[in-house]
């Protein structure tokens, strides 16, 4: 039977009929034989029934008037798409680049170099920044816990770049051979070892030419396809990667387990890095927030180590990157691939292992004779399921990232 | 083509007429979630306007891979969240005390001269306090629970507008609830104490 602590966490869930089979069962047979959680439950229950009965707010009386006249202003300031003509110059700047780029014969002069060493290692002080976290998340700053990362990465590259500036000097196409694209099936059989494949390139606003090996992620299909748009049924296996899954977590671990384990599917997600001279900093930076505008709702702006950091969708990268590219401000591009399974994993089994403290507590609890010794056992519960939580709030920000670009602006 | 799909065609042209139309049953929705945002009617008309802005200048890159209706709740969202950071710089809160409770809600001490407490179970008064104490929640917990239990949202459509996972919703659920309840029970409490005094 659940412990009061387990019957808390799944109130909500109740509530919105989204618990189903043994976890429903064992919710039930708690709330029937604890008093306490059934008034709790009750006046939950009641609370969101006030909400879900609140009347709709009318509209202000000329709302309407006044949201109409600010949209023909608009209307009259923007050009319709065929006389836009940020079109006609992003067409004109492809059609450029695709010329450059079968200029076959000029590619021989020029010889691809990296600036930035391919086998750069990088470890994660994961389990520092876990104890960080939950440190921040219990003192309950409710802003950093809208805003931040949920995981706060410590970089410890081992092999700097040697030269970072030849990076900006360098402006030379590439031949098509060495532009490669993963397809979504070799993905799997990559390395998960926690290396970064990086990738330099130089970007002259002037000129179209660059250079660029790059290997692109998985495609926008599979990450519609991601996990966490499966229905949470029972149908789910809950076989985790830590074997033993704690019946108590059956739901949560069923799901976070099958973000992995149903499909093997690695986490990648993808860091661009735009440096740019201090002083073009906050030109640019203003650039990219009015290109923004035209992609409400297709991005986030979270709060990386006090960095505002842009998070978007592939496809929304790849138009933002052009657009980067064209405001002629002389920066340069890295982007590097971020292979997170590992990390994934990791949390993942800790958050299994989690699950198995807090039923051997349980077991503990129910054989306790004392109300002190019943007391210090729940205490240490909540303490698990607290560290649990963080855990999967790390691991469904990882989910989150999957895929995605994450945009920072450096200076140089 | 369907009604919505003419009309969004209509709108990435720039015909204000058609995306009047298409916001028609939209405008309450995002009005309210703004109103329940920011607290008061004039801020939620600014900042439901500035969102129905944002949606007409944009619509033009609106690739109809979500739904039009969690894209505008996304907009609606983030506006309310900017604007809520924006006023945070400027404000200076004027009050005694402020108590960080659990979760970052913040309990605000004030002397209240409102209803007897046993009063306060009569269900209008009931619907005030639960007015009151969603004011009370940090923005994130009362995001979610405007969009869930207010406006009726389903969990999947909540994580396509927060752009999170399904769990981040469900643990955001709770927890936001959680603190709701605990804002009416110390509430309850303070009135009690009042009385007693």
């Amino acid at each position: 039977m659940f412990s009061c602590e387990q019957a808390r966490d799944r109130m909500s869930l109740y509530i919105d009929k989204q618990l189903q089979g043994i976890e429903l069962a064992q919710f039930e047979e708690h709330i029937q034989a604890c008093e306490q959680c059934k008034k709790e439950l009750d006046f939950l229950q009641s609370v969101v029934k006030i909400c879900n009965d609140m009347e709709e707010i009318e509209l202000p009386a000329n709302f309407k008037q006044e949201l109409h006249e600010k949209l023909v202003q608009v209307k009259h300031k923007t050009p319709p798409w065929y006389l836009n003509w940020r079109i006609y110059s992003g067409l004109a700047a492809g059609i450029l680049l695709v010329f450059l780029l079968n200029l076959k014969f000029l590619a021989p002069l020029y010889k691809y170099e990296k600036a930035y060493v391919n086998d750069a290692q990088l470890s994660y002080d994961t389990v520092g920044i876990l104890a960080q976290e939950a440190q921040e998340k219990a003192s309950g700053d409710a802003q950093s816990e809208l805003d931040a990362g949920y995981e706060k990465k410590v970089y410890k590259d081992e092999k700097p770049p040697e030269k970072i500036n030849d990076a900006v000097a360098f402006s030379a196409p590439i031949s098509e051979d060495v532009v490669r694209e993963v397809a979504p099936e070799e993905v799997p059989d990559r390395q998960s070892s926690g290396d970064e494949s990086v990738r330099n390139r130089s970007i002259d606003g002037a000129s179209e030419e660059e250079a660029v090996q790059r290997q692109i992620g998985p495609t926008s299909e599979r990450a519609a396809a991601l996990p966490d748009e499966q229905p949470d049924d029972a149908g789910i296996k809950t076989q985790g990667l830590g074997g033993q899954v704690s019946p108590s977590l059956y739901d949560e671990n069923a799901q976070v387990c099958c973000s992995l384990n149903g499909d093997n599917k690695p986490v990648i997600s993808y860091k661009a890095i735009v440096k740019v001279k201090k002083e073009e900093l906050n030109v640019l930076w203003e650039k990219i927030q009015d290109k923004l505008a035209e992609y409400e709702g297709q991005y986030k702006v979270i709060n990386k180590s006090g960095i505002q950091v842009i998070r978007v969708s592939k496809e929304v990268y790849s138009e933002l990157e052009q657009y980067i590219k064209s405001t002629g401000i002389k920066l340069t591009v890295k982007t590097v691939e971020q292979d997170e399974t590992d990390n994934y994993k990791n949390l993942v089994d800790k958050s299994n292992r989690l699950g198995e403290q807090i039923s051997e507590m349980e077991e503990k609890l129910n054989k306790a004779t004392t109300q002190e010794e019943k007391n210090a056992i729940q205490k240490q519960i909540a303490e698990l399921i607290k560290q649990q939580e963080n855990l999967k709030n790390d691991i469904w920000e990882l989910e989150d990232s999957r895929d995605k670009y994450s945009i920072y602006l450096e200076t140089i | 083509m369907s009604h919505e799909k003419l009309l969004i065609q209509k709108c990435k042209n720039g015909d204000v007429e058609a995306f009047e139309q298409l916001i028609e049953s939209y405008q309450k929705k995002v009005f309210g979630i703004a109103f329940r945002m920011l607290g008061n009617t004039e801020d939620a008309s600014d900042v439901a306007q500035e969102v129905f802005l944002k949606v007409f200048k944009s619509i033009t890159n609106f690739k109809e891979e979500s739904s039009l209706s969690t894209w505008i709740y996304r907009i609606a969202t983030n506006v309310c969240l900017d604007e809520i950071r924006k006023r945070k710089k400027a404000t200076v809160v004027s009050i005694n005390s402020t108590i960080q409770l659990e979760d970052g809600e913040i309990d605000m001490q004030v002397e209240d001269q409102g209803p007897h407490p046993d009063e306060i179970v009569e269900r209008k008064e009931l619907e005030n306090e639960v007015k009151k104490a969603i004011e009370r929640l940090n923005n994130e917990h009362k995001i979610v629970i405007i969009l869930r239990d207010i406006q009726g949202l389903s969990y999947d459509e909540i994580a396509d507008i927060l752009q999170c996972s399904l769990g981040t919703v469900k643990s955001r659920i709770n927890r936001a609830r959680n603190s709701l309840k605990n804002i009416l029970l110390k509430r309850k409490e303070l009135l009690n104490d009042y009385n007693v005094k």
